[in-house]
């Protein structure tokens, strides 16, 4: 399995890009911290394009927590939302998938600092780690 | 809502309020089951695009809005399929350009506190919300 890709690229002004790869094993490998807080949340793009029939749908889920030692499953997460894989009409193949968020007005503050993992499951506490790996990029303050 | 919305093929793109604009209510734990679906129809897919969470009238905490694929939820235990926060005092907008697909129902509810499976409270003030999507019957 791949490592990890965490690449904090400041522009110079006070909003950042933070790209990450969520790993498909293991809860540990799952949870990605983004930032520390407090922070502002602006948009989210996720990259699915490893879809496949383990992988047909994945949720990202973002927590308002970033201490060391958090897992999913027992920290709420405060916001998700599913990408799903479609497959070609004429093939039969998964095609791959983008998911954007764009969050308007001031954006949404993260008190803590941001984390995210993914899962194949709906609901803030489900685990279930996606099929293949989910790229997923934030921009925030 | 009228059928009128609706088009000869079913389709329409909804703005629902929650609850209904110019009501003095507020979107609450009670669940808003199967929306936009007019009586003696029933739902076939819907695509969301936006939701828009109004705090303003709810200044002493935060909120989740909820959405279930699921035709007739129960807060609490149903898990959601999208869920996002409203922050006290503040509008926030959440706008998916691709679109999320529901294939089942799409329905609603708003708590008091975080998360997208547990909790049934009440939110303490008033919280309106706006979902703008596209539903097609079936």
């Amino acid at each position: 399995m791949a490592t990890s890709v965490s690449t904090p690229q400041s522009t110079g002004s006070t909003v950042q890009q933070t790209k990450v790869l969520i790993l498909q094993h293991g809860a540990t490998n799952q949870t990605r911290n983004i930032t520390g807080g407090p922070s502002t949340l602006f948009t989210v793009l996720a990259d699915n394009q490893a879809a496949s029939a383990s992988n047909t749908k994945v949720w990202v889920k973002l927590t308002d927590d970033i201490s060391d030692g958090w897992t999913p499953g027992t920290t709420l997460s405060l916001l998700g939302f599913p990408m799903v894989a479609y497959t070609a009409a004429d093939t039969g193949q998964f095609l791959g998938t983008y998911q954007l968020l764009h969050i308007g007005g001031t954006g949404l503050r993260f008190e803590n600092g941001i984390s995210a993992y993914a899962s194949k499951e709906a609901g803030d506490l489900a685990t279930a780690a996606p099929g293949t790996a989910v790229g997923v990029q934030f921009t925030h303050s | 809502m009228s059928n009128s919305a609706y088009a000869a093929s079913g389709k329409a793109n909804l703005v629902i309020d929650i609850p209904e604009k110019g009501s003095s209510g507020s979107a609450n734990a009670t669940p808003e089951d199967d929306m936009g679906v007019p009586a003696g129809e029933s739902f076939s897919s819907a695509t969301l695009y936006s939701i828009i969470v109004d705090c303003t009238n709810n200044p002493n905490e935060d909120v989740t809005f909820r959405l279930y694929d699921n035709a007739s939820p129960s807060v609490g235990t149903t898990v959601a399929e999208v869920w996002v926060p409203g922050k006290r005092g503040q509008i926030i907008s959440y706008e998916w350009p691709i679109g999320i697909p529901f294939g089942t129902a799409l329905s609603s509810a708003t708590v008091k506190g975080a998360g997208g499976t547990g909790g049934s409270t009440n939110p303490s003030g008033t919280v309106k919300v706006t979902v703008v999507c596209d539903l097609t019957l079936a």
